[in-house]
């Protein structure tokens, strides 16, 4: 008989656990109320029912796929872009102290202005609304990865520079060596909760904006987000459930590949 | 934390000899009024205050106080992890101003890079200094062997066991 593979195991442990088993009666029980309080016209709110059967017809529509990869193509352009500015800056910021008092303060004077109070400012300012939009997003992560980044570079134990500056370390092969390789959890983090507050943003900034260049084509081509709006605004509210939920999914995917590739690059926290 | 200068080579010549005979009874570290305070004018706390000793080379010295006496102040000014308000500390006749080569330093908590596996750990130093080359490679694999941590090379500290890690920290310095 062939032995279980180490996923299987995990599998079977995760399936027989109580804990498990506590999770999917709940969401039976949540759904079924659902269900109970929609038939019996309590609320408004359609049927766990009718929207699993809109959403089979929209797994066929090529425009609500559509929709998917200009939601994910505008966060993740933004997220990226914040990754390469962000990290630079917030490592830039903690081992000067110069350079952080010069910028900090601008930072932090820009940094409470909420990311979709620029949507405005960022149509008129980026040549193309899909750039506004990116832009947004942009927003949303950068200050999320900048200030883990500071955080997680002052973190480091002064040991760890002592220790380095006794065995003849200069300040780059410090830099390279100990700051960065002892920032990245922390740029994990920031990366996690910036993707989060991205996913938030460019949903409403597809709402405010009409889907960008694409929503003016119309249906659902505008982002996830022009998609639920234009779901409410044609009275479909089955189709507004499908795109709330499909905007829940889409994050977990991003969060749950960032925590992936986190695992891959701070082995050193694995269990064992 | 330990500070422990590191021995010279031996001088190969009989006059070399006669010299090593005359340096021998010289102090190997030496500290005269040393002082260190923290914080700015009459807000200063003085830690440590006009301090002289001498250690002779190839003396084990001990530094025992109560808590907060100083001990761990002077254990970094010797390591030239700081510097002292006032006052000169010397090392093999040499003013210490900054962390160096000359002086192994045991941090009493290891002081192990997490991020980096036990060999990584032990090559630090010499990569540091752009020696990282084949011959100590092979010193850190057998620097690895002697402490019983050759099957943990490719380990993190954390996947350490308290005492591997402590085992560890000798030869990473």
């Amino acid at each position: 008989m062939p032995k279980p593979s180490a996923l299987s195991g995990r599998l079977y442990q995760t399936v027989a656990s109580t804990k498990f088993w506590r999770g999917v009666v709940a969401t039976v029980v949540f759904i079924a109320l659902w269900e109970i309080v929609s038939r019996v016209g309590i609320s408004r709110v359609p049927a766990p029912s009718a929207v699993v059967l809109t959403f089979g017809d929209l797994m066929a529509d090529p425009s609500y796929w559509f929709s998917w990869y200009l939601s994910m193509r505008r966060v993740f352009l933004g997220f990226f872009a914040a990754m390469l500015v962000g990290i630079p800056l917030g490592l830039a910021m903690a081992v000067s102290k110069a350079f952080y008092g010069t910028v900090f303060p601008v930072f932090e004077v820009l940094r409470p202005i909420p990311p979709l109070a620029w949507v405005p400012a960022a149509i008129i300012f980026w040549p193309t609304q899909e750039l506004s939009i990116m832009f947004v997003t942009f927003l949303g992560a950068f200050y999320a990865v900048v200030i883990n980044v500071i955080d997680g570079a002052r973190a480091i134990d002064v040991r760890y520079y002592q220790a380095a500056r006794s065995m003849g370390s200069s300040g780059w092969d410090i830099f390279r060596r100990i700051i960065l390789p002892g920032t990245v959890p922390s740029i994990v983090v920031g990366a996690t909760v910036g993707i989060g507050i991205a996913w938030a943003v460019v949903v409403a900034a597809e709402m405010i904006s009409g889907g960008g260049s694409a929503g003016s084509m119309g249906g659902a081509g505008g982002g996830l987000g022009f998609f639920i709006w234009n779901s409410y605004v044609g009275g479909s509210y089955t189709q507004i459930v499908v795109g709330m939920i499909s905007i829940g999914i889409a994050g977990y995917i991003s969060s749950a590949l960032l925590r992936k590739l986190g695992e891959l690059a701070t082995p050193w926290l694995r269990e064992q | 934390m330990t500070v422990m200068p590191l021995p010279q080579a031996p001088h190969p010549s009989a006059a070399a000899s006669a010299q090593r005979a005359a340096t021998d009874t010289v102090a190997e570290i030496e500290v005269r009024d040393v002082s260190k305070s923290y914080g700015a004018a009459q807000f200063a706390k003085t830690v440590v205050r006009d301090c002289s000793f001498t250690i002779d080379r190839g003396r084990l010295t001990v530094m025992i106080g109560p808590s907060g006496c100083g001990k761990s102040t002077l254990i970094r000014l010797l390591a030239g992890f700081e510097r002292p308000t006032s006052g000169t500390i010397r090392i093999g006749g040499k003013s210490v101003t900054e962390p160096g080569r000359d002086r192994l330093v045991l941090f009493q908590e290891t002081a192990l890079f997490p991020w980096m596996t036990a060999y990584d750990n032990i090559m630090f130093g010499p990569r540091a200094r752009a020696e990282g080359g084949a011959d100590a490679r092979k010193r850190a694999e057998l620097l690895l062997d002697k402490v019983g941590l050759g099957a943990f090379r490719r380990k993190y500290p954390t996947q350490l066991s308290g005492g591997c890690s402590v085992a560890q920290s000798l030869p990473a310095r």
